[in-house]
């Protein structure tokens, strides 16, 4: 019996001690090991990630953001702020699109209308990716194919023939159109829509990795070694020797996720950072005085607006299985409704005390550094107005009207969605907030539950032509997110995006914001204007290289 | 606490308390009354729940009443704890948001101490294959640690006053369950139940009359420490995204918004102060209260 | 002895089989449908997502998901996530649970051997200022929530002073902040239960005989209080670990550390039910198991167990076993 207790207290102390290990960071527990020194390496990367030394030492580049991806897929996850990072460091496009509209050749060597509607792209030969495989043409058809498949962005490339579209050699495409798309150089020169390995994606359909020709590649092979990438944690990049351009700047590039603004804030202050995304006025605001020393501010062009969009079109029942999602017509069908919501709102007070004056009010769907941008005002703020509007649709304060708002939950977000709920409250609109969720939720919520407001921005996140930019209200968006169909906005949309001349575009977007405007389908809260915290030595490259995008970092070359 | 005083032994005591038991929470009363701290303690609960209770008589303003520029305005005769970033009163939110803390923590207090008085004593009294099942139920409960189940619950059946309460008195169940059992079976010994039993009243009546009053006293003490414990849980769900929708208001939800802005603590250390305020004195006066009530029904301590 | 181990480790099997059930249950009344959450933008086409439903089997029925569930379990298979594309739920939480442990097991540590002395100074010190002192301490402890704790330290010692990273695991000083942030309501939890399980040994007339015997204090207060009152300790700091593992999944979130809490964040707020399912899962094995290791060491400790096991020749009647005293609060 002695015995039993001398043991039962070892089998204590043992557990004891083997808590002080683990606590100690020593552990040599198989699982343990591995993750603390693949964080500890990071931790030593990033504690001398300030100082990128010119002595042939590593020079490391650490950015600090919000989410992580959960999937590699480009066309689906890749669009948050560290999918863009990995998008534009490890996949290239076919072509980018400078500041000024101007198309500029990346894989491919030239591009040619051979036809009214068929454009034939040469790309460059002897381009390899990360992996060794060789690009060809059937990658940019396959990457074509790929992005009609998936959802999200099957609209962004619904104008292409694909039954027509072929490859005559292994360096040239022929893309068909079925009708002309202005958009299209736009769509194809985003950073996300970069070309991808054909046998690498069907052989990982659920791109667990990614490999791309980009100037970086994701640290290991993504088989064996996934060291480029901790789930939650931080995406690794480090130099792709076999990159076909010049070599970029920086030797490395991990961009490390933070869940609370707060503590990223906090370690861009510890200079733990070399640049932090940033959405919360109050860290902004103090960048931009300086308070933070040796950081600046560094923000990017307003293309896209935030903004209510207001909901006008029956979301038809449609049963599957055992699901059935349940015909549901929004009040705001009704004109008078809406326009209660948007004279209601005092949006220009709301934006300027919650945005603390980091955000500008938005005056048209369209951001004002965009070459198609109208200025058609803001709605006036009138109380009254609005409560007559609500009484002619038969609400008032003491006869509420409940409406279901779906948006991300960012703090900015949650923010701007209860003042709304206090201006609506006082004319009798009830703003349900239960909709607001992760990205990801939000959809299931509006199937499952029907919504009437939603803050989002009508782009598609992709670039910045206005066809971009105001896709989600053209009639091919599947997105369901804005849910309207107005034929007559869905016209000017589809003339605006076929016709080939800009001056003639800019009209028909000019007419498209101000319908916007009068049918009170859209009330645009702030221009999107991301902000990021930069070490001062890392800002006066973008400053001097004119690189709007702190993103675009990574691209830089020596 | 509550030293010098004359007691008849334990012993005497429970023979009596049963024909009059309200002198024995009078007992446990007088003894509470000497101690000066669970005094305090009560009092302030009391001033609090009846705050609480009546927010739309005492709150100087409506908790969703937004005026933007009032945001962040310091505490002031008008807003005596300032604004928060709505440029909503916090006081007034406070209280309300008392409400639903205090609500929510006592539903789920009263969903644990009944559900597991009930299982404890019927298992206590019964034994047998129902003792077995209801406490390998209780083993199986108390195996899926507190804060897990509640979020577990939250996340599947959404948010909401009665399924955040119940998520948080799942919990608790299982050590009332156990506790009430252990007593049960003490009683069960006792002659006085044999003699009820003899003199042919039901079981249900011999468990309302005699074994839950004799085992409300320890109960009680456990309920006044698991309502700090469940604010404190409502909170941290709050902190996870769990809890309540704006713009009710809640206090976690309230610390947790405010927590957001401490780098500016030197001009918005009220919306940090005042809640976190809030939570940690009404935490105290509950854990304070708890001691001095097993203090004062402890017949030990008395010496 | 031995047949008490025995019992011990086949009881655990019921019990775990038991929560398994009741979680899985939990999220199978969940209200969003999971193959929504899987196929996320595209789930507004119907075909797509009748597809979707019958791939992932929601279309059996609830005895049979659950099977599938509880075969998939055996072979330790937890489920694929609905978020992370390709990626199993025991893969992401075998990445992160180290993290999780190491912080939960520093502050049932931490909260030892802070806990234990004050507590024991308050009760051999009763009713001084000493007691008072550290009570009002453990006592405030406890009413402050970790979350705000962990939110102070950070600004106080990482940003302010900078003496500890912000952020991040990895090295020693990575966990300082987060383990104190954590144990915070244990310590205090432990010092209150030491000193109300001293006060009892103190008062036992074993105690007044050895001082009547003459034995000097400081052997009264080693060999015969703090040995007989540590039973009770031993129970608290074992049945810790589940308070801790939950302290931990809200400082994790403030300390940016890669562990099951940012885990169980990031799922709640992406609806990833399975992943959430998996992570309560584990905690709830973590916690039994470290239950069973306490039950075994306070049998081994406690004499009267032994003695019944001795008198009685290992059986034992079940009725007297209502478990190790659970509740704190109980003295």
């Amino acid at each position: 019996m002695k015995k039993m207790t001398r043991l039962m207290a070892l089998v204590l102390c043992l557990v004891l001690c083997v808590g002080l290990l683990a606590g100690c960071g020593s552990s040599t527990d198989d699982a343990a090991e591995t993750t603390t020194t693949e964080t500890a390496e990071t931790t030593e990367t990033t504690e001398t990630a300030a100082e990128t030394a010119d002595d042939g030492s590593t020079k490391t580049f650490v950015f600090g953001t919000d989410t992580n991806c959960t999937t590699f897929d480009p066309a689906a996850d890749l669009q948050n702020n560290s999918g863009c990072t990995v998008a534009a460091a490890v996949i290239e496009p076919l072509w980018s699109i400078g500041t000024d509209g101007s198309v500029e050749l990346v894989l491919a060597e030239s591009y040619e209308w051979t036809g009214d509607l068929e454009l034939t792209v040469t790309i460059h030969s002897g381009i390899t990716f990360s992996n060794g495989n060789a690009l060809t043409s059937d990658d940019v058809l396959y990457t074509l194919e790929h992005l009609r498949d998936t959802s999200r962005t099957s609209s962004m490339v619904a104008t292409i023939d694909y039954d027509a579209t072929y490859c005559p050699d292994d360096y040239t495409i022929v893309i068909v159109l079925t009708e002309y798309d202005a958009s299209l150089f736009d769509t194809l020169g985003n950073a996300s829509n970069g070309i991808l390995d054909r046998e690498t994606c069907e052989a990982d359909p659920d791109f667990t990795w990614l490999i791309g020709t980009g100037p970086y590649k994701l640290q290991g092979d993504g088989d064996s070694d996934r060291s480029g990438w901790t789930e939650s944690v931080q995406y690794t990049l480090v130099r792709n020797e076999t990159y076909w351009g010049d070599a970029p700047y920086y030797d490395e590039v991990i961009v490390k996720f933070y869940a609370e603004e707060s503590t990223r804030y906090a370690d861009l202050q510890a200079g733990n950072l070399d640049a932090a995304y940033l959405t919360e006025a109050t860290y902004i605001n103090s960048v931009d005085a300086g308070s933070v020393a040796g950081v600046n501010l560094v923000k990017q062009a307003a293309q896209g607006v935030q903004g209510l969009a207001l909901h006008s079109t029956i979301i038809s029942s449609e049963s599957s299985g055992e699901v059935t999602t349940e015909d549901y017509e929004s009040p705001l069908t009704d004109i008078n409704v809406r326009m209660a919501v948007a004279h209601a709102l005092d949006v220009e007070t709301i934006v300027e005390a919650l945005g603390e004056g980091t955000y500008s009010v938005a005056t048209s769907a369209l951001g004002e550094d965009n070459w198609a941008y109208a200025d058609v005002g803001t709605y006036e703020y009138d109380p009254e107005y609005a409560a007559e509007c609500l009484a002619a649709a038969g609400y008032s304060v003491d006869n509420p009207l409940t409406l279901t708002l779906v948006a991300e939950n960012t703090a900015f977000n949650t923010a701007l969605a209860e003042a709304c709920q206090a201006y609506l409250a006082e004319i009798g609109i009830n703003l349900d907030l239960s909709g607001m969720g992760d990205f990801a939720t939000i959809l299931p919520n509006l199937l499952s539950n029907g919504m009437d407001v939603c803050i989002s921005t009508p782009s598609n996140g992709s670039g910045t032509d206005p066809a971009s930019l105001l896709q989600q209200f053209g009639p091919s968006s599947d997105n369901g997110l804005m849910r309207m169909t107005d034929s007559t906005l869905s016209e000017l949309f589809t003339s605006g995006s076929s016709s080939r001349d800009t001056e003639a575009r800019a009209a028909i977007y000019a007419e498209f914001q101000q319908e916007m405007h009068d049918q009170y389908r859209f009330i645009p809260l702030y221009t999107e204007t991301k902000s990021y915290g930069v070490m001062s030595e890392h800002a006066s490259f973008a400053d001097a290289l004119n690189v709007t995008n702190i993103l675009d970092v990574t691209l830089l070359t020596d | 606490m509550a030293k010098n005083e004359k007691n008849q032994p334990a012993a005497e005591e429970q023979v009596e308390r049963i024909p009059k038991k309200r002198s024995y929470f009078g007992e446990i009363w007088h003894r509470l009354k000497k101690n000066p701290v669970a005094m305090v303690c009560l009092v302030f609960l009391v001033v609090l729940i009846l705050a609480v209770v009546f927010a739309n008589f005492i709150a100087p303003y409506d908790y969703a009443d937004a005026d933007l520029s009032l945001r962040f305005a310091l505490p002031s005769a008008e807003h005596i704890m300032g604004c928060d970033e709505q440029g909503r009163d916090l006081f007034s939110r406070l209280l309300y948001g008392g409400r639903y803390s205090l609500m929510v923590a006592l539903i789920a207090v009263a969903i644990g101490i009944v559900v597991g008085m009930v299982v404890g004593a019927l298992c206590g009294f019964f034994g047998g294959g129902l003792d077995s099942v209801l406490m390998r139920l209780m083993d199986v409960i108390m195996a899926i640690p507190g804060l897990m189940l509640a979020i577990c619950v939250s996340v599947a059946l959404g948010s909401g006053v009665f399924n955040t309460a119940l998520a948080i008195a799942v919990g608790t169940i299982p050590i009332i369950a156990r506790q009430l059992r252990g007593s049960t079976l003490l009683i069960r010994s006792q002659e006085y139940i044999e003699a009820a039993q003899s003199f042919g009243e039901g079981y249900f009546r011999i468990i309302m009359r005699h074994v839950i009053p004799n085992t409300l006293a320890p109960i009680i003490v456990q309920a006044s420490l698991y309502l700090g414990g469940s604010i404190m849980a409502i909170a941290g769900l709050s902190f996870l995204g769990l809890g309540v929708q704006p713009p009710t208001p809640e206090w976690g939800n309230i610390l947790n918004t405010g927590l957001d802005y401490i780098y500016q603590f030197s001009t918005r250390w009220h919306v940090i102060v005042f809640p976190a305020m809030f939570i940690i004195l009404t935490m105290l006066a509950f854990n304070l209260l708890g001691d001095g009530l097993r203090d004062a029904m402890d017949p030990r301590m008395r010496k | 002895m031995f047949k008490y181990v025995i019992r011990r480790l086949l009881l655990i099997i019921p019990v775990l089989l038991g929560a398994i059930v009741v979680i899985f249950t939990i999220n199978y009344f969940s209200t969003t449908d999971p193959a929504m959450i899987k196929l996320g933008m595209q789930a507004n086409d119907p075909v797509k997502l009748a597809a979707m439903r019958e791939s992932m089997g929601l279309n059996r029925p609830y005895i049979v998901q659950l099977g599938s569930y509880l075969w998939g379990l055996l072979r330790g298979d937890l489920g694929e996530s609905y978020i992370y594309s390709g990626q199993t739920v025991a893969s992401l939480i075998a990445a992160r649970i180290p993290n999780t442990l190491k912080i939960s097991l520093g502050a049932i540590v931490l909260s030892t051997i802070l806990g234990i002395p004050l507590g024991l100074a308050a009760a051999l010190h009763q009713n001084t200022p000493i007691d008072y002192v550290t009570s009002v301490f453990a006592i405030f402890l406890n009413a402050v929530p970790g979350f705000l704790v962990g939110v102070v330290l950070m600004m106080a010692f990482a940003v302010q002073l900078g003496w500890f990273p912000v952020s991040g695991g990895g090295s020693f000083s990575h966990y300082v902040l987060p383990v104190i942030a954590a144990a915070v309501g244990p310590v205090s939890q432990n010092s209150r239960m030491t000193r109300s399980a001293v006060l009892e040994v103190i008062r036992q007339d074993y105690v007044r005989t050895a001082r009547a015997k003459g034995i000097s204090e400081r052997d009264v207060t080693m060999k015969h209080v703090l040995k007989n009152a540590l039973i009770p300790i031993v129970t608290l700091i074992g049945n810790g670990l589940g308070t801790a593992m939950a302290g931990s999944i809200l400082v994790e979130m403030i300390f940016n550390i890669p562990g099951m809490g940012m885990l169980i964040n990031s799922s709640i707020s992406s609806k990833d039910f399975i992943t959430v399912q998996g992570c309560v899962l584990v905690c709830a094995v973590v916690v039994s198991v470290m239950n069973l290791v306490t039950d075994l060491v306070y049998a081994a400790i406690d004499p009267r167990i032994k003695a019944q096991y001795a008198a009685s020749g290992g059986s034992r009647k079940k009725e007297k076993k209502t478990a190790p005293p659970a509740a704190p609060a109980e003295v």
